[in-house]
């Protein structure tokens, strides 16, 4: 029997998918959390608490546990810790370098470049220096990004001077937060990109046997020109073309490639500009997070997170073939205040076509919009036969969705 | 709750899989609203929603079949939520409880208590908890214990609900949720008692640190019913809390038992943990 080590923090929303699939493979698993189980003292080192901001501490610690077939980080909180862990239990997995370079997006341009990929100018420009000197010397449209906040947050687009002076001081302000927890070099810097003109879409993929599995693309219906980079609606398969299906699957298994990546999920946003050229956006090693997951069905129907863990497991994988079209709507928040209540949700779950729809923040937390938030309101899924008429479905259910925020 | 559909290959009946135990195991097919009405407080509310020619409860889901010349599109909606209120109520898929005793029957004195516990729980407890989606309806009162239909949040104030009626009324002894009132004979066999102990004796004290509590539901054939209640009502590390510890406890432990599964609503709990994560 596989023994596996779920990397799992509190805060994620995989939790439940990543167990059950386990419990239908039969494996052997031991979960790793950033907090100790409560059943700890009983339940005989079936869980181990580790330490998301100290790899090698952690990795120690897994270590200690005896050998696993391989360690599993179900969404991007965990990545580094399971390198460092792979690395030393000898596991073929991805390197600390690879999964760094992921997570930096000024050491992952500096990749994609030198692996002669699609690459907007960039620039590392410190948090000290003075924007309007800056910019003036960069050429407009640009996009300001931290380097490693992830969601969107705190990327802005900027049209001229003032528009990227603005830009400059709210992006340090989200860095500075304490709730970014922005490490090294990400902690006084950001990242200045030319604008990529173009369509969006998303990769997720397998890297199995040395090659990039396209698991599906997604396309994303709605524009996302900016100033702020708020997604929505995800759908798979994207009606595209043949050619530029096979664009979008070289460029993403290239720049994987050029990354370092070896082995397991990875989540790759991407754009295809006027010309068709793909230009990636951002690399992860890891696979979709949040609940957009359940959007995937595959073959007979397995799930994302059972191909995963049949990969890690050493376990064949029947089908990497989608099953039908499947969506989400990662529900936006519309205004910053307190959560006071949620009306709408037995419609929008009675209309056909939906699977699901789960508010995940409680009432009464407080919610903020982009780019300083870093939550989505809940998620919808839905699907279907084809990709039409899941978007279809999705907006049919977010327009039953009313928020009270005060 | 996540209600999942399955096509059955038979255009007039269609499976409804609401991710948790319906029977546990067997079925029971329903082909009238007043069988139903007898027996299945589930059925019957299926049945409420019109044309639903038959209602079949199996381990796991729900088969509804539709009279002919219905039309789904319609009626989808509706089982849809019959089932979604059914479970976030709380009441039992069979009606196994005895019914209410009749107000009429009732003395004097126990139905001016009745009374009075009726007007608590519309004029100071319902405004309480109706606003988390929480349901408190009174069920019945016999030899001081009064026992109330709870559903979604209220289930987790049961303690807070019972000492406000303790307190106006000290009449009431112990205050008990009417699921408590259906006869589970497994939970009086020795497997059900060894679980118990080892909720009581090693595992509560354990979860208690968090605010939580595990709740033996029942025990049926190999497989133990569980509800997480408290702090755990929702987490996000629940399936770690239930398939790492309380279902590895149990297994290892209790010889007979093979599987343990989680009954609690999760979607009326107050998960601790969410916070930021990258789509």
């Amino acid at each position: 029997m596989a023994r596996l080590l779920l990397l799992i923090p509190t805060a994620s929303y995989r939790t439940h998918d990543f167990i059950a699939a386990a419990d239908r493979l039969g494996v052997e698993v031991v979960v790793g959390s950033d907090q100790a189980s409560v059943l700890a003292s009983v339940n005989g080192g079936a869980t181990v608490e580790v330490d998301f901001d100290d790899a090698e501490t952690s990795a120690a610690r897994i270590a200690a546990l005896g050998a696993f077939d391989a360690v599993v980080p179900v969404d991007g909180g965990g990545v580094a810790v399971a390198a460092a862990a792979a690395a030393r239990l000898g596991l073929a997995q991805n390197t600390p370098d690879a999964v760094a370079s992921a997570r930096n997006k000024y050491s992952f341009r500096q990749k994609m470049a030198a692996a002669g990929l699609p690459c907007p100018d960039f620039r590392l420009v410190p948090l000290d220096a003075d924007p309007g000197q800056v910019a003036r010397e960069v050429a407009f449209p640009c996009v300001l990004k931290p380097l490693s906040l992830a969601m969107s947050r705190g990327v802005i687009r900027a049209d001229g001077h003032n528009s990227f002076v603005q830009a400059f001081h709210r992006v340090a302000d989200i860095i500075a937060r304490p709730d970014a927890n922005t490490p090294g070099l990400a902690a006084d810097h950001l990242l200045v990109e030319s604008y990529v003109e173009g369509r969006e879409y998303a990769v997720e993929g397998l890297i199995h046997d040395g090659r990039l599995e396209l698991l599906a693309v997604f396309d994303k219906p709605d524009p996302l020109d900016g100033p702020y980079f708020e997604e929505t609606i995800y759908v798979a398969p994207a009606d595209i073309s043949k050619a530029r299906r096979e664009a979008i699957q070289h460029t993403a298994a290239a720049a994987a490639t050029a990354l370092g990546l070896v082995a397991g999920p990875t989540h790759i946003d991407l754009r295809v500009g006027p010309d068709e050229t793909v230009t990636i956006l951002e690399v992860d090693a890891r696979s979709i997070g949040g609940r957009c997951g359940r959007s995937l069905r595959f073959g007979e129907g397995l799930r994302l997170e059972d191909v995963i863990l049949r990969q890690a497991a050493g376990l064949p994988i029947p089908s990497f073939a989608q099953a039908g079209a499947g969506g989400v709507m990662m529900i936006p928040i519309p205004a910053s205040g307190s959560l006071r209540g949620v009306t709408g949700v037995r419609a929008a779950e009675a209309v056909d076509l939906i699977a699901e729809v789960s508010i995940t923040i409680p009432v009464g937390d407080d919610v903020e919009m982009l780019p300083e938030g870093s939550r989505y309101l809940g998620f919808v899924i839905a699907h279907g036969e084809s990709p039409a008429a899941v978007v279809a479905a999705l907006r049919e259910a977010y327009a039953h969705l009313k928020f009270d925020i005060a | 709750m996540f209600i999942q559909t399955q096509d059955t290959g038979d255009d007039a009946k269609l499976r409804f899989l609401p991710g948790r135990a319906v029977l546990g195991e067997g079925e029971r097919t329903f082909a009238s609203a007043e069988a139903a009405g007898q027996s299945s407080p589930l059925a019957a509310q299926i049945f409420a929603v019109g044309e639903v020619a038959e209602v079949v409860l199996g381990p796991e889901h729900v088969d509804v079949r539709i009279v002919e010349g219905a039309d789904w599109s319609s009626l989808k909606p509706g089982v849809l939520g019959a089932l979604m209120a059914h479970f976030m109520s709380g009441a039992p898929v069979l009606a196994e409880a005895p019914p209410p005793a009749p107000e009429e029957e009732l003395d004097e004195a126990t139905a001016e208590i009745v009374a009075d516990v009726k007007e608590l729980l519309a004029t100071r407890i319902a405004p309480a908890v109706e606003p988390d989606g929480g349901r408190a309806s009174y069920h019945s009162f016999k030899d001081g214990v009064l026992f109330l239909e709870l559903g979604g949040s209220a289930k987790s104030l049961l303690g807070a609900i019972g000492n406000m009626l303790r307190h106006y009324i000290p009449e009431i002894v112990a205050v008990r949720d009417s699921f408590d009132a259906i006869a589970r004979p497994g939970l009086e066999t020795p497997t059900a008692e060894a679980i118990q102990r080892l909720l009581d004796e090693q595992i509560n004290p354990a979860v208690a640190s968090h605010g939580g509590f595990i709740s033996l539901i029942d025990v049926q054939e190999d497989i133990a019913y569980i509800e997480l209640g408290g702090g755990c009502q929702g987490c996000g590390m629940a399936d770690v809390t239930l398939k790492q510890g309380v279902e590895k406890t149990i297994l290892e432990t209790i010889p007979g038992i093979t599987a343990v599964r989680d009954v609690t609503d999760h979607a009326s709990g107050d998960n601790p943990y969410y916070s930021p994560g990258a789509k």
